[in-house]
């Protein structure tokens, strides 16, 4: 059948080809264009004379060399980056992978001559030199230029700067700012802490927070998917960090809350700063027809200052604990021998640096030895519910009646602002028995133990170590095997049961197998028993017939004869000289028993071990 | 004979024992003299030797907390937690050099799915999950070789709980194996290393680790291995970066300690 394209519809088929055509090599354009790799910026465009000014390089590429400026007189450029960073990702393609490294560097440059001048950056990109568009600056007279906010080589502010699409163009400036208001909302870092002014050695909170809104038309992401590294605490302890996560409905739309909840403790006195949170390497992903654009934002938090104030003058009884304790004491025994040492615990509990919360001194005792205290901490992270017991043990040395004096212990309370006074109770103590000698003491760290292995020498500085109980027998190979000796025994052994068992319950209930099972045994039996009874050829006669009745399955073995047992073992199919010998031996007991001759003793003793031959060889042949 | 056997393994069993006794104490005394060096070096002695005991390696990782090793402190916290895991202290003391470290990287963990499936048998060590096991088999075979040697009314009860207990000890079984096939964990010891997209010192670098955060090794290429981090971003560093914790307990070379020793 032809078609007959008709003048009309060649025309729609002419224009449908133009079209495809023309979206082809759109598509291809968008797809392959290439755009230059480097991107400069210098900020301000705009300085005075003898002023600073900032140029950031972003050079993107699967290998990036460092970059190199070619600048005007008028102007000088310091060559160490104030900031150096890279990051890498790999972009799928048409199913192929791609590693596209970006490195970005921010240099710090200085206008010497008025003008407008160039800065040109060139790098070696994939291995060919890449060189950048002129970027202009112009150097106006001093003090003359438009004011703007002091350079300064922080992250966030150079990172917003740069914006990118998916092939990495620069955004207009007037997109830029649409989306850099846009971007200012998706992400705010925050801190806060519970006070300004402090103690040294005083627990406060830090909360640092970041609120991130919730959108479905893009993502916040952190280019190694965690919240970012917290800030360098330094001049701070730092407690256990708790993390907590909620919404927040605003104006603005909904908010991801992360927030973290930061014990810190100031060591040193004076203006302490707690560094800003850093919210970079992160970046918004819109997903745009399919196409994902990032962008990369950074945000931080203010820093904050802290004012730390010096402890005043200490009293007697100060051993550096700071916060809000209460105090319990006990002994372990009121009445004790010489020589048996009885434990003083002290128990503080409350909120504070544990590490301040130091042992006090020990009692001076005439009659008893004081071992430096064992030290047992609970809640160690938690700074704001701490339990810390000083545990001295004292070992009597003479005989009587003593009291166990009451110990102060002063801790300065940062929300008074002055030192506080716990005191343990004074407690009774006889001792009885006869006084030692010498240092015949038993010390902390020997028996009797009340509880735990920990001897720690109440050294603030080390952590306690286990001296006691430990098994240090090395895991030899030997003991290695002995599990899977373990697992391959018991259903083996198992097995063997169940099959005794089921042997004894075919027997059971099968008794012709069962006489055949026993058969031999009971043949012997039975010839025993007729055999005591003094005539041998009956006992024979009877025994083998019994045999051979339980072996072929006869029932009533009683009333055979040799004909009969000839016939039974014509049937079963008997070796010839076997059957000969058997009604050989049954024939002589018959006709023994017919005659009714008397027997010699040689005679009964052939009959006998042939008979006992021929019933073995049967059971080896039957078995 | 047998009095002669039993002695000499008597003696032997004493002799060697004491000899453990005596690193152990001397790694005590360096400790509390701060000599951490040493302490480290006695311990890891008793470690090479095949000691597996939970105090050992907290005191350990105690030593080299205080070296200013705080990798290594954590990957011997991790296995004293391993060998027992309500070992209070140690993991009291691993929350507080976690925290420490600069990001406190949680360690790699099995899906939801997986965890809620095998709830159980997180909480129990390697050494009980054997032991359970193995006594839970034992006893399983016990009743069911001896059914048929019981009274026909009690069979059929015997059966059904020789086989659930049977089935309880194959169950701890592929726990104890899961355990033991799970891909090891690792620690990183340097302060910083890049992690590689190819095990390649060419390859560009995708992130860093820092020390103290734990991975998980899924493969092993030479001196690179593939780890995966809690966030499951993989990448490949140089086994010299990293300790796995994971038995059979490795030790750390001398030639490590010696660095480590001239560097501080």
């Amino acid at each position: 059948m032809k078609v007959k394209i008709s003048k009309n519809n060649s025309f729609y088929l002419y224009r449908f080809v133009m079209d495809f055509i023309i979206l082809f090599i759109f598509i291809m354009q968008v797809c392959f264009s290439v755009d230059s790799p480097i991107q400069v910026q210098v900020e301000p465009s705009e300085v005075g004379v003898g002023e600073s000014f900032e140029v950031t390089v972003i050079v993107r590429g699967s290998n990036v060399g460092e970059p190199k400026f070619e600048v005007s007189d008028g102007i000088q450029i310091l060559p160490d980056p104030v900031y150096s960073g890279m990051s890498t990702e790999i972009r799928m393609t048409f199913g192929q992978s791609q590693i596209i490294t970006t490195k970005e560097r921010r240099y710090r440059g200085i206008a010497n001559k008025e003008g407008e001048w160039s800065i040109q950056v060139s790098v070696f990109v994939n291995g060919t030199q890449q060189e950048s568009p002129d970027v202009k600056i112009k150097v106006v007279p001093a003090n003359s230029a438009t004011p703007t906010n002091p350079q300064t080589p922080s992250l966030p502010q150079k990172q917003q700067k740069t914006p990118f699409t998916r092939r990495g163009q620069t955004i207009s400036p007037g997109q830029r700012s649409a989306n850099n208001a846009e971007l200012d909302k998706i992400l705010k870092v925050e801190s806060e802490v519970s006070k300004k002014i402090v103690f040294q050695g005083e627990v406060l909170t830090l909360i640092l927070r970041a609120k991130i809104l919730e959108s479905q038309n893009f993502s916040l992401r952190t280019t190694t998917g965690n919240i970012p590294d917290l800030p360098e605490f330094e001049g701070f302890y730092v407690g256990k960090i708790q993390q907590n996560s909620r919404r927040e409905n605003t104006t603005e739309g909904m908010y991801k809350i992360i927030e973290l909840v930061i014990p810190i403790c100031p060591k040193s006195v004076g203006t302490l700063t707690i560094n800003p949170w850093v919210w970079d390497n992160c970046y918004v992903q819109y997903s745009t027809w399919g196409w994902p654009e990032t962008y990369p934002i950074v945000k931080n938090s203010e820093p904050i200052n802290l004012e730390v104030r010096p402890l005043p003058p200490s009293p007697e009884n100060y051993f550096g604990a700071i916060g809000k304790y209460t105090l319990t004491s006990n002994v372990s025994q009121t009445e004790v021998k010489v020589g048996t040492p009885i434990y003083l615990s002290m128990t503080f509990r409350g909120e504070g640096y544990p590490d301040f919360l130091r042992p006090p001194a020990k009692p001076n005792l005439d009659w008893a030895y004081i071992s430096d205290p064992e030290v047992v901490l609970v809640n160690a992270e938690t700074w704001d519910n701490v339990e810390k017991t000083f545990r001295f043990s004292i070992t009597p040395m003479k005989p009587g009646d003593y009291q166990i004096p009451s110990i102060g212990y002063d801790y300065f309370n940062p929300q008074l602002g002055q030192y506080a006074s716990l005191r343990t109770n004074a407690f009774p103590l006889r001792v009885i028995g006869d006084a030692l000698e010498g240092n015949n003491v038993i010390t902390a760290g020997g028996t009797p133990r009340i509880e735990a292995k920990t001897v720690d020498v109440a050294n603030s500085e080390l952590l306690p170590i286990i001296t006691e109980g430990v098994n240090l027998k090395p895991v030899g190979s030997h003991k290695k095997l002995i599990p899977y000796v373990i697992f391959i025994f018991p259903p083996i052994l198992s097995i063997l049961s169940l099959g005794l068992g089921f042997r004894k319950e075919y027997l059971k209930n099968n008794p012709i197998y069962r006489r055949k099972i026993y058969a031999y045994e009971n043949c012997i039996r039975k010839y025993d028993e007729l055999r005591n009874m003094g005539n041998i050829s009956v006992a024979v006669e009877q025994a083998l017939k019994q045999y051979i009745g339980d072996i072929f399955g006869v029932v009533n073995t009683s009333g055979l004869t040799s004909d009969d047992v000839e016939k039974i073992i014509n049937d079963k199919r008997v070796d010839r000289s076997l059957k000969d010998r058997i009604l050989k031996i049954l024939k002589t007991c018959e006709r023994i028993r017919y005659s009714g001759a008397i027997v010699s003793q040689e005679e009964n003793r052939g009959l006998e071990d042939g008979f006992r031959a021929l019933v073995e060889e049967l059971w080896r042949v039957m078995k | 004979m047998m009095v002669v056997c039993s002695l000499y393994v008597f003696i032997s069993f004493s002799l060697g024992a004491g000899i453990y006794d005596q690193s152990f104490r001397e790694g005590n005394d360096a400790y509390y003299k701060k000599d951490f060096y040493t302490a480290i070096l006695k311990y890891e002695k008793l470690v090479e030797s095949g000691v597996e005991d939970p105090v050992l390696f907290y005191n350990l990782a105690n030593s080299y907390y205080h070296w200013g090793k705080k990798g290594m402190a954590i990957a011997n916290y991790e296995r004293a937690l391993e060998l027992n895991p309500s070992f209070k202290m140690a993991k009291e003391q691993l929350s507080k050099v976690l925290n420490e470290t600069k990001r406190n990287l949680a360690v790699p963990e099995e899906p939801m799915w997986w965890k809620y499936l095998f709830i159980w048998h997180y909480g129990i060590s390697q050494k009980w999950t054997w032991r359970i096991a193995l006594f839970l088999w034992v006893l399983g075979w016990i009743i069911l070789g001896f059914i048929l040697w019981q009274d026909k009314s009690l069979r059929k009860t015997l059966f059904i709980g020789g086989s659930l207990i049977l089935t309880v000890g194959i169950i701890f079984f592929m726990s104890g194996v899961i355990k033991i096939l799970s891909p090891p964990l690792g620690v990183i010891i340097v302060t910083e290393c890049s992690v590689h997209i190819t095990p390649s010192d060419n390859s560009p670098p995708r992130f860093n680790l820092y020390e103290g955060d734990r991975v998980q090794v899924e493969r092993e290429d030479g001196e690179w291995m593939l780890i995966r981090t809690v966030d499951n971003e993989r990448g490949w560093i140089k086994d010299k970066d990293i300790f796995i914790w994971r038995a059979p307990y490795r030790t750390v070379s001398q030639e490590y300690l010696n660095e480590k020793k001239e560097m501080s």
